[in-house]
């Protein structure tokens, strides 16, 4: 088992439990959940997506440092 | 009751995920590239997690732990561009699938593995200090 998968699971249940508190959680889990149930490498184009949706968070202002 | 129901089909995944496959002296090169999506991935859900959660309740966080923003902001300053790191090893990784490749490519997985152990223990800890 890689560490990410040994990192998901420590805080695993943590996070569910938070989940039903924190809308954002929810959320988050839904996304790793996705992540793990793939078993193929991305094609071209999901790469492309990815890659452009890391680049979007740039401009997302919670991402601003602002002290 | 109610929370064993929404626990168990993603420990599930985890689990059955972990346990398929194969040690890391036999994976093919397809799953070496299918981990580092992953991990990419993964990292970037956290740590877009880490800074909203920080951001949405920044002055309730600072009196709890003051290092709970300074690592927001280190992952604010940092996390893309590990992440992209990473994206860059791996397409190199896919484009020449020699051993040098693959160092730099276990490099820029241990620095972003890093990074979500610690983001995640300050999730952990926002989240407790949230609904105390």
């Amino acid at each position: 088992m890689t560490a990410i998968l040994a990192l998901v699971l420590k805080y695993l249940p943590v996070l569910v439990q938070a989940a039903g508190e924190i809308p954002q959680i929810t959320t988050f889990l839904s996304e790793i959940r996705a992540v793990f149930s793939r078993q193929k490498a991305w094609t071209d184009a999901e790469e492309a997506e990815f890659d452009a949706g890391t680049e979007a968070l740039r401009s997302d202002p919670a991402w601003n440092i602002t002290d | 009751m109610k929370t064993l129901k929404r626990l168990h089909p993603l420990v599930a995944v985890v689990l059955l995920y972990g346990c398929a496959q194969p040690s890391i002296s036999t994976q093919s090169t397809d799953q070496v590239i299918l981990r580092a999506e992953q991990t990419a991935q993964v990292a970037r859900d956290t740590f877009n997690l880490f800074v909203h959660l920080e951001r949405d309740n920044e002055s309730v966080l600072k009196t709890v732990n003051p290092q709970i923003h300074v690592y927001a902001n280190t992952i604010r300053a940092h996390g893309l561009d590990w992440v992209d790191s990473l994206r860059a090893a791996t397409k190199a990784f896919k484009a020449n699938r020699d051993s040098a490749s693959q160092a730099n490519l276990n490099t820029a997985l241990a620095t972003l593995t890093t990074a979500i152990t610690e983001a995640n223990k300050y999730i952990a800890q926002s989240k407790g200090a949230l609904h105390q």
